[in-house]
Parts: C-alpha cells; structure tokens; sequence
C-alpha cells in the first residue's frame, strides 16, 4: 500500500488545474514510476494526487506551427519513454532524444515513465535531461487564468526554456497549479544536427546515470565546417549543464565556425566525409551503415566508433 | 552471482552498523546486460567426506569468480587489489597511484562512500 | 467506471484479469500487485523490490510489460491485465513459454520466474524476431541472482526463435546499440 491519502483522476488539463486549485498540496501524476518510488521511501507521505495519465491530448508527438514558426516538434509530456524511442517523428528530427530515453531503467519502466515526469521530477540524472539541453527545449506550462470563472478551455500557457527550468536538485520551476503540456523543439535547433548520448552508468542496465553527455552538432553542407556543437551534461552538477562555457570552445558561446581541426582531433569522428548531407535532422551519409536504410542503428555506430 | 559479488556487489554500512543501500537500486545486482554468456563446466571429483563423494555445488562456486577476476585484473595491469568489488572506482584509484595513468592525477578515494 | 467519482479513497475497478472479467472496489493506495495478489490471490506476481527495480511483479497490461508494484491498481480501468496463471491453457498445459523455461533449465528458485515469462510471452507476442542481444537487452529489467540468464536467454531464444546480427549490424553491446523490442 502506498501512503496515498487521496487520487483524482483528470481527463482534462482543465480538470487537472481546478482540482490542483481545489486540493492545495496535491500532486500531478503521469506514470508514477518517480512519485511512487519517492513514496515507498517515505520521501513524502499522506500524498494528494492528481492523475494526469489519461488526459489524450498531452500524449501526441507532431510537427506544428507555433506561433508562425512551422515545424516545431512538440512533444506531449505523457509520451512514454519507449513511445519515443520507437517513433519515427523522434527518430528523424531528435534520434538522441530517442536513444537517450531508451537507457533509462529497464523495458518494463520505459512502457509507463513519461518524458514530463521525467522532467518534472528535477533530476540532474534524468535520461532526458542532457539531451533536451542540448536540444534547447522549450517547455509549455499550463495554469488557471487570473480570477477563473470556470469557463471551458481557458488556460493560460508560459513558455520556459529548460535551461531555466531546473533550479536546483529535484527543484524545478513549476509553480503550484502549474502543469507541464507541451514539450517543444524548434527546428532551428534540430534541423541538420545530429549527436549522440552516452549514459555512464555502473550498470548496462536499471541503473541512475553516474554521467551523462549529450552532444549535438551541425556541419556546414559542404562538411567542412562545424557550425554548431552542443554539449550537455547531466549529474556533472546539482542541475543539467550546458557545456557551452567549457573553455574548449574559447570563448563564451558554441563554437561556431570551428575549423575542422576542432573536431579532427577527436577520436572516430572525420572532419570531412563524403555522403549526403543536409538533409533535414541528420546527416546520414556520415553515419550509415551498409545496407541500413537511416535506420537508429547506423547513428550508434559511429558513437560506438568513437567511444 | 559470483561475477556480482566481484564486480558490483557491496552492502555499505554506516557507523553504526545500519545498512544504507538495502534496495534494488542500490545494491547492485548484474542485470542481463551485464552478464556476458556463461558456459558451465562440471568437474566431477570424489570428496570423500560427503555422501556418495558429491559436495556442494550451489554456493561454493561462487567464490572464486573474484579471486579469478582480481588475478585477471593483476595479470593485465600489474596492480593487485585486495578489496572488493572491484568497482571502476577502486580501480581507477588504484591505477592512479600505480602510475599507470602517466603522471598522478587528483582523484577521488576510492570508495568515498564506505 | 464513471467521470463523476468523488476522488475519494476507494474506485470501483472494471477490468479483465486473465480473460475474466472483473470488478472489485479498491483503494487508491493500492498498487496493482497487491491487488492481484491479496484480491484476487494471483500469487505468481511476486513482490521482489516493490520499487519497480527487480521486474519480478511484471504483469501484462494490455500486451505491455510493466512492473506491477509501481503501478496503481485503479490504473487498470478496463485493461487487460495477464498473469502466468491466465497462460496455461482449458486442461492445465503450459504455453509453449512456460514449457521452454523448463526444458532449458531456465528456473532456479524460480522467484524471478513468473515475471520473466511474462515478459518472454510479450517477447513472443511481438512476433519478431531478435538477436541474442537484443533479447538481452528485453530481459533487461529482471534481476536473477541464480541463474545468470544463460538458461533463460536459451529458453526464450528457443520460444522467440533467434535471428543473426544483419551485416554491418554493431556488435558491441551497448544499450543504445538495439532496437526498442516493443
């Protein structure tokens, strides 16, 4: 039995709000596969818990137009981690994303743990945290309007980037009455990228992250030139980090316009290689295997080829 | 189960004798992906002090794995450690102050936690 | 069951337990194993961890694989829940799972057993078929402290029916290095 002192279950993200509103101290609950963990070692007690599970449309996975800007990928938090590791939407804009949910825990907690409560539970560990650093996520957190009449439909969305979003560990910026809907990735930050996420961990498997490191870049068509690179790294602190002030980037921001020199020195990665490049998501002329056709394999091969 | 108690088992106690990492998580078992694949061999012997010259087969072998491994461990590297589990931790500390990383770098002690 | 619940302690369940249909009130506080062991006695799910860690509660919800004692019990609203007790057939004969477990040796003290099966009958549920590796990487979330899944891989292998790496395929095992098995 679980320390549970009452569950509401909500089927919108309406509902949710007015009853975080009604019950104050409640909690929102998706999978549970945190929360319930936290429970059973008495990190809290007497829970009030909101289940947000089975509202539908917080678990969709779309290219949309936001705000004029068109393919943005946005992500429903109630997305399971083995939904996303198996989705093509995932694997053809954010395969890391992808790769990097697919090595948290085991099978069994990847078909219930989703990606906002994932996120939401504040862990410099998480699995997703490193790569939607280096992804420059943006996230959609839903609250009651001001003075609510109770009206259908009314929410009130703030966008926040995740790099302001984790404050410190198991701390994160979501007010009370607050509820995370939407995950967005904007295609300037996904499009002709790509990378890899390497989890190390004392075990294969069913274990924390003892590190975590992201890494997402962009090469010039021609492939000479790196224009982009982003690091990210999750337990290197109290929260995810992005490596941008690393000093090897010499100076303040991603090393833009590298030589590729830069990269050259690197094991397994070449500076310049023939094969199609450009093509929005990844450069899987870079990476493919023979006979793969762009599939999730051919991206690990060459992180194995470096590692 | 010996490969585990070699390479990632460990029961951490606090000063006064209570056990931190009763769980799942925190004691760690090898899982599939840790194990590589086995081959079972049986050495039939005659013990005569058991019945019928059998002895015990379930717990007995699972204590030389680790012996087995620290010798792999000395073999390769030179370095004999005599403590388990031989964690990436432990090793790494104890190939530091062997040298076998060049000049000796700042790391952690081993074990922090003990 | 209806939208209008109070939200209150206990939710009148509706769901199908091993092709029976069930409906049973239980407390919120109550995870789906408890439910299926003190409710309705399915003693082959077993409470190894009751942290989700172990696997050995693993049940079949719906087709899918998860672990039992981390999943609250009114989560089951009109799902199919599986156990090892709904796969033996009319006359008691084990499925063909279960019967390659015990041709190859695969149980010990048999605690991690049942939550095994039910993932290797999600396995050959799937209808793929998968690498050695790969199915090292399914079985990933069960811990077994006796067998060092040698026997248990050669017992699923043997059910799921194997297939080599493809050319070019990465033989290193890392985890992200295999497809997703669902």
């Amino acid at each position: 039995m679980f320390d549970i002192k009452s569950y509401y279950p909500a089927y919108s993200v309406r509902e949710a709000l007015l009853l975080a509103k009604k019950h104050e101290g409640a909690r929102f609950i998706a999978g549970g596969t945190d929360l319930l963990i936290k429970l059973r070692e008495g990190k809290f007690s007497d829970a009030l818990l909101i289940g947000v599970g089975g509202i539908p449309e917080l678990s969709e996975i779309a290219l949309d137009t936001v705000n004029g800007r068109e393919r943005v990928l946005c992500v429903g938090p109630l997305c399971t981690f083995a939904r996303l590791a198996a989705d093509p939407l995932i694997e053809s804009c954010a395969p890391m994303l992808g790769r990097a949910v697919d090595q948290a825990g085991g099978p069994q907690l990847r078909n219930v743990g989703t990606i906002g409560g994932n996120v939401c539970n504040g862990a410099t560990s998480a699995d997703s945290a490193a790569s939607l650093f280096a992804l420059n996520a943006r996230l959609v957190l839903a609250s009651l309007p001001e003075g609510e009449a109770g009206r259908e439909g009314d929410t009130v969305d703030e966008e926040i980037s995740i790099h302001d979003f984790y404050r410190g560990p198991g701390r994160v910026a979501l007010k009370p009455g607050q509820l995370l809907t939407e995950i967005r990735i904007y295609p300037e930050d996904y499009e002709g990228y790509f990378g890899h996420y390497t989890k190390y961990s004392m075990r294969n498997a069913m274990d924390i992250a003892t590190l975590g490191c992201a890494v997402w870049c962009r090469f010039s068509r021609d492939l000479k030139l790196v224009e982009d690179v982003r690091l990210a790294y999750g337990v290197a602190g109290p929260v995810p980090r992005h490596g941008r002030d690393l000093p090897v980037f010499g100076e303040p921001g991603p090393g833009r316009n590298q030589p590729p020199g830069f990269l050259a020195g690197l094991p397994g990665i070449p500076a310049a290689a023939g094969g199609r490049a450009g093509l929005p998501g990844n450069c899987p002329g870079l990476y493919s295997s023979p006979g793969s056709k762009g599939k999730r394999r051919s991206q690990d091969q060459a992180g194995a080829a470096g590692a | 189960m010996g490969l585990g108690y070699g390479l990632s088992e460990q029961m951490i106690f606090d000063d006064k004798g209570r056990l931190l990492n009763g769980n799942f998580l925190d004691y760690k078992l090898p899982t599939s992906l840790d194990t590589p694949e086995l081959q079972a061999y049986f050495v039939e012997t005659y013990d005569s002090s058991g019945p019928f010259g059998n002895k015990a087969l379930g717990e007995p072998p699972a204590i030389p794995q680790s012996a087995a491994l620290r010798n792999a461990i000395k073999n390769a590297t030179g370095v004999a450690i005599n403590q388990l589990p031989l964690t990436p931790q432990k090793l790494t500390a104890a190939f530091n102050a062997a040298g076998l990383y060049g000049e000796k770098t700042k790391s952690q002690p081993a074990g922090g936690k003990e | 069951m209806e939208r209008e619940l109070p939200g209150g302690k206990y939710w009148v369940l509706h769901c199908t337990v091993n092709g029976k249909p069930v409906e049973k009130a239980v407390e919120y506080r109550e995870s789906l194993a408890d439910f299926l062991r003190n409710q309705l006695g399915l003693t082959s799910v077993k409470k190894g961890c009751d942290v989700g860690e172990c696997g050995a509660c693993t049940v079949l919800v719906d087709g899918v694989s998860l672990d039992s004692c981390i999943y609250l019990a009114c989560w089951a609203e009109g799902r199919h829940i599986l156990t090892v007790e709904g796969l033996t057939g009319a006359d008691g004969e084990l499925s063909a799972v279960q019967q390659a477990f015990i041709d190859e040796a695969a149980v010990q003290c048999g605690f991690c057993t049942p939550g095994l099966i039910m993932t290797a009958t999600e396995i050959v549920d799937s209808g793929r078929k998968y690498t050695r590796e790969e199915l090292r990487r399914l079985i990933s979330g069960h811990l077994c402290r006796c067998t060092g899944y040698q026997n248990i891989l050669n017992a699923v292998e043997k059910v799921a029916g194997a297939r080599e790496p493809e050319e070019g395929e990465p033989r290193i095992i890392l985890a992200s290095q295999t497809e997703a098995g669902e």
